[in-house]
């Protein structure tokens, strides 16, 4: 069975709740040739910038391009990684500090390439999707932010 | 020629809007779009961005075509 036959549904409305993570590992009991999987969550830090704390921040993307490349991302991972599954989930709209907008989960037989995949993930989403975000301050005032 | 023209972020933040239409001349290349928007739109000069042309980034000065799918991107922040 291909893994790659349908694009997969990424961004979501606001921060990840951690009951989706959990329901994402429920999902995955019946899958019992994984031996191993590694999760990755980006969370919102309360950045303190020029005396100023981010208290969110908001996420809009160019969506169209966003899915080819999250596509191309999967592709790959399972081209240089042979992994059972992967997901990928971020948020878009406000995301408070706290909360959760970056969630990858990889599986595999056995961890190695669990480990390795989710970091060639990670690395990935930051470098080539066009997802932006809007740092918001406690004042309300704003900058925006720039992964390096 | 008529080109559609989408901006994300601090870009569209300093345009004040999320998209339009140029005209521009018919052998138009990226590099010549930018100084036309930077004419347009004086707050891009300081910008951070770059130009998607059909979802991807191509080489400054390939020519474009009335129907490519232009995008001005600052920088990425996901995750």
């Amino acid at each position: 069975m291909s893994k790659l036959k349908i694009p997969k549904k990424v961004f979501m409305q606001g921060g990840i709740p951690a009951a989706f993570i959990a329901t994402s590992i429920a999902k995955h009991q019946s899958k019992t040739d994984i031996g191993a999987h590694n999760i990755f969550l980006g969370q919102v830090r309360a950045d303190v910038i020029e005396g100023k704390t981010v208290k969110a921040i908001e996420y809009t993307a160019y969506e169209a391009m966003a899915k080819e490349k999250l596509h191309e991302i999967r592709e790959n991972t399972f081209e240089q990684f042979d992994i059972t599954c992967m997901h990928i989930h971020h948020s878009l709209g406000a995301v408070a500090a706290g909360e959760i907008c970056l969630f990858v989960f990889v599986s595999s037989p056995h961890r190695d390439l669990c480990y390795r995949a989710s970091r060639h993930i990670v690395e990935a989403i930051k470098q080539e999707v066009p997802i932006f975000g809007k740092e918001i301050f406690e004042d309300e005032s704003h900058q925006w932010k720039e992964n390096n | 020629m008529i080109l559609n023209i989408n901006y994300f972020g601090l870009v569209a933040e300093a345009t004040q809007c999320q998209q339009e239409q140029l005209t521009v001349a018919a052998n138009c290349t990226v590099t010549a779009l930018q100084q036309q928007l930077y004419q347009l739109h004086p707050a891009l000069q300081d910008k951070p961005f770059r130009v998607a042309v059909n979802r991807a980034f191509v080489p400054v000065e390939q020519p474009l075509q009335a129907a490519d799918e232009i995008a001005l991107l600052p920088p990425f922040a996901g995750g």
